[in-house]
């Protein structure tokens, strides 16, 4: 299940319900959204954006909208 | 919540990218291949056969991935926390009982003592004393290989301990070294095996070398200085197409892909950023690969024209209304990728039908289905691309040609095909070196820096370039720039190479000792030493690994001044020297599929009058087209002169509190000095005479050309120095004889053979200078005599002074000497030009200590022979 997500322009960011895996989905691109891509984009993420304590887990938490 | 802009642009970056290749995409996004896939999620990852090699995959999840076809596994980094790593590298087979692909990581390999020295000052400095005093103690005992005994590692880190004892603290150590490391962002480890012990981790070879090219060009101010290219011409283009279109897209890329490969005079490049699909921000993307491409491929289908982002009337922004514009920002054509209506049942959102392609018949490219029709619609097409880049190339500025009116295109249009967009024939602009004098002034013009860019990044690019122009024209600055924007671009892509700048320079008198490929680069890497402003000492091996395995590019700067120190035959030898750091084998083209590594290029800058004729150039650069290099294996570019806009910009930034005007004023107002200014080094050598002449005037001297003239003069055998055979006075006083002797000849140039024949005579008739060069071959003389500063001319082109003026200020020299040494024999000669002469006045006016001189000369002018 789903415990929080949020839609970008070009991905979507879920965190797990167990608040241990931070899933990343891609859409919208013009090449097949493989495995190495996903990956890619989680790797540019876990380096780009701001994180708390180190842990973009811990980030995703705080940020990320709640779903019910 | 929004990502960042710059997180935007990344992603968009890997959702586009063209290739399924980790590397490539994580290195065009700037991913750090040794930090930022430690502990990184990678399950079901497909590495296809991508090299690994130095990638981290400490901690990684690599579960379900495939990595058994990728190469540099032996060189990926694993530790105990990384996920799935033997399962995913062993190959299917073999999982089935086989052989298991032996998977070396588990024993990191030993990097060498240089490597090591280089990292240890940062590692250190996160430990306490005692560990610092003990792992110095390391380096020393190092071997060959990086190894170092373990019995005497222990004794000499932890003495008295007994052997147990020893390696409990041997391997606290180590994991202290690892925190320390990791602190100071350095990959070290200080690994073990049975009976050694060996550090291992990152070389650094790569930071040390961008380093010493770091301190060899930074602080270089350069104007923007135009080059023109010989031989192909690169060609970036994009293709926009819509989304359903993609699979007839790539079938028809990879046949028109053939023909670019194979154009005779053009490079094709595809656009940095990939192709444009057409979506939200189509028109912003096309307008911003426009600015940067020479050509744009639209591939036009029912689809194309039906998105609603293209408004109607829109494509009119990006292609040319009428077949002879040549209006640059309209350079992209459309091409009928699937069958269109021209019966006005289509919404063609403006377009009409002559401008778009179709072939002989017609046809669209998916209406030509089978074989031999399909690869001649390509077939066309391609001609046509040509036809309209050797058109547009080939034009002269749009101000220069009245345009046809056009009722005559219309009338002209109704008897041509399509695609015709071209109506000027294409001019034989093209070649290799083997053209160099006839081509040169045709060529591509663009700003030098772009261009050696533009080749730096071209992904089958020739091996070498060369970067050729006179004396003084700005030859190292540019080189110097290069690499300094290269470094810089390096930052945000470090997929790009490694430029290693060496001035060959720093060589010296130990270009005499036929030194080998090691010697050279090792001298020049120690004499370069910018104060040691490098902390990161860069060993001739590392140099030469960097560029044959590294895809590192050298830039050998001043080559023909060490070659004017050596003969014909010598110079040949050190040439091949240099070129032996990267063979011929490594070359694209002739590389063994099999061999390891990336190969880098070589960047050589020479004088183009160095050799005595354009056949000696090439016959030099291609090694005596012995060792199988071509003319085609280079890239040439020749530096132009500044045009008024680049003076003015030079003298604003280099007197930013003063008008320019004025200034050009002073310039304008002597002899001829105005049309020097157009060289970066005589510009540099005037503004740098300003204050002096300003001086003059302030001290109510009168400043005269002759003045400023012999302080320019001054000035370049200063800076020339180095690459003289002949002392400073004797080059004045040979100079002021070949200035005499040309104008007894009634010309103003020489060939090579002349001017050595001319050399040969002198050194006989004079034997007080003759005496000073007894040990020297005349061969260096000779080359010493045509590489002077004041004579331009090589190739085709015979030797001439560099400016009128100047054989104008050196024959007024000679007749000056003739005075005070009573020669009046030497007057003998076409009576001097209205130049010559006014020097002649203005340097008897200064001898203040010779008053005669003046009456003297008025009683010798009819020496000279009236025409």
């Amino acid at each position: 299940m789903v415990l929080r997500e949020a839609e970008q322009p070009f991905v979507t960011l879920e965190l797990r319900s167990d608040d241990r895996q931070l899933d990343v989905t891609l859409r919208g691109g013009k090449r097949p959204a493989t495995k190495l891509r996903e990956k890619l984009v989680k790797a540019y993420l876990q380096k780009k954006l701001p994180k708390e304590n180190g842990e973009m887990i811990v980030w995703a938490r705080s940020t990320l909208r709640r779903r019910s | 919540m929004k990502f960042p802009r710059e997180v935007r642009i990344g992603l968009r970056r890997i959702l586009r990218h063209k290739t399924e290749s980790f590397v490539a995409i994580s290195a065009a996004v700037g991913l750090d291949p040794s930090n930022d896939f430690v502990g990184a999620d990678l399950r079901h990852v497909d590495f296809g056969t991508d090299d690994l090699s130095y990638f981290n995959f400490c901690g990684a999840d690599l579960t379900g991935s495939k990595l058994w076809r990728a190469h540099g596994l032996d060189r990926v980094i694993v530790d105990s926390r990384t996920k799935g790593w033997a399962t995913a590298a062993a190959s299917p087979a073999s999982r089935g009982g086989g052989i298991r692909r032996v998977v070396t990581t588990s024993t990191p390999i030993a990097i060498r003592r240089i490597a090591v020295e280089r990292h240890l000052p940062v590692v250190l400095a996160e430990l306490g004393q005692a560990d610092m005093k003990r792992i110095a103690a390391l380096p020393p005992l190092m071997g060959e290989d990086g190894r170092i005994g373990l019995r005497e590692a222990l004794a000499a880190l932890f003495p008295g301990q007994d052997r147990t004892a020893a390696m409990t603290s041997f391997q606290h150590l180590r994991a202290r070294i690892v925190t320390a490391a990791a602190d100071a962002r350095v990959r070290l480890t200080l690994e073990v095996g049975d009976d050694s012990c060996w550090f291992a981790g990152d070389e650094g070879t790569a930071e040390a070398a961008a380093q010493f090219t770091e301190a060899e060009t930074r602080n270089v101010v350069r104007i923007k200085q135009m080059a023109v290219q010989v031989g192909k011409r690169s060609v970036r283009y994009f293709i926009s197409y819509a989304h359903a279109d993609a699979a007839l897209k790539t079938k028809l890329m990879s046949l028109l892909g053939q023909w670019f490969d194979a154009a005779k005079d053009y490079v094709f490049i595809p656009w940095q950023d990939g192709d444009i699909l057409v979506g939200s921000d189509w028109h912003d993307q096309i307008q911003q690969a426009i600015k940067v491409s020479d050509l744009g491929l639209l591939l036009v289908s029912p689809a194309f024209l039906a998105s609603q982002y293209i408004p109607r009337g829109d494509l009119q922004h990006f292609i040319a209304p009428d077949p002879l514009s040549r209006n640059p920002d309209q350079l992209a054509v459309p091409v009928a990728l699937r069958g269109l209506r021209f019966d006005g049942s289509m919404d063609m959102k403006g377009l009409e039908a002559r401008q778009i392609f179709l072939d002989a018949a017609g046809k669209a490219f998916e209406e030509r289905r089978t074989g031999k029709p399909r690869k001649d619609f390509v077939s066309e097409l391609f001609g046509k691309i040509v036809q309209r880049l050797d058109a547009h190339f080939a034009a002269p500025p749009a101000a220069a040609e009245p345009r046809r009116r056009p009722e005559i295109w219309q009338r002209d249009d109704l008897a041509r095909e399509p695609f015709a967009l071209a109506f000027v024939p294409p001019s034989g602009r093209t070649g290799t070196m083997n053209k160099l004098d006839d081509e040169a002034p045709d060529g591509e013009r663009k700003d030098v820096v772009q261009f050696l860019l533009d080749w730096a990044r071209e992904p089958n690019g020739p091996s070498c370039c060369a970067l050729l122009g006179s004396s003084g024209i700005g030859k190292t600055t540019t080189s110097k720039a290069f690499a300094h924007r290269l470094l810089r671009d390096r930052e945000a892509d470090p997929s790009l190479p490694i430029p290693i700048y060496l001035d060959l320079r720093n060589l010296g008198e130990a270009a005499k000792q036929e030194p080998d490929l090691k010697t050279i680069l090792h001298t020049v890497l120690r004499r370069s030493w910018q104060g040691g402003a490098t902390d990161m000492p860069l060993e001739a091996e590392e140099v030469i690994r960097l560029v044959r395995q590294e895809a590192a590019i050298v830039i050998f700067d001043g080559l023909d001044e060490v070659l004017v120190h050596l003969s014909q035959q010598g110079g040949q030898v050190f040439t091949r020297e240099l070129l032996r750091i990267l063979p011929p084998g490594l070359w694209p083209g002739r590389r063994r599929p099999d061999e390891p590594g990336r190969p880098g290029r070589i960047m050589l800058t020479c004088r183009t009058h160095y050799f005595r004729s354009l056949r000696d150039q090439q016959t030099h650069l291609t090694l005596e087209d012995r060792d199988d290099v071509r003319d085609t294996d280079y890239r040439v570019f020749i530096l132009l002169p500044f045009d008024d806009d680049q003076i003015r910009t030079y003298l604003t930034q280099t007197f930013p509190d003063r008008g320019v005007e004025p200034i050009l004023e002073t310039i304008k107002a002597v002899h001829s000095l105005g049309e020097m200014a157009a060289r970066p080094y005589t510009l540099s050598v005037i503004a740098r005479s300003l204050p002096t002449i300003e001086r003059w005037q302030m001290e109510g001297r009168r400043v005269t050309g002759a003045d400023l003239y012999r302080h320019i003069v001054q000035s370049w055998l200063e800076w020339d120095s180095g690459k003289h055979e002949f002392d400073i006075d004797h080059k004045q006083r040979i100079m002021e004889h070949v200035a005499a002797a040309l104008w007894r000849s009634g010309g103003r140039t020489w060939t090579a053979r002349q001017m050595e024949d001319w050399l040969a005579g002198f050194m006989d008739a004079t034997p007080e200078v003759a005496r000073h060069y007894q040990g020297k071959e005349l061969d260096v003389l000779k080359k010493d005599l045509r590489t002077a500063t004041f004579l331009v001319g090589g190739g085709r082109q015979p030797f001439q002074f560099a400016h009128l003026s100047l054989h104008e200020f050196f024959l007024a020299g000679y007749l000056l000497r003739a005075l005070s040494n009573s020669r009046s024999g030497d007057w003998q000669m076409p009576k001097p030009s209205e130049g010559a002469l006014g020097f002649l006045e203005q340097l008897i006016a200064s001898e203040i200590e010779r008053p005669d001189l003046a009456t003297l000369a008025k009683s010798w002018l009819p020496f000279f022979e009236e025409a």
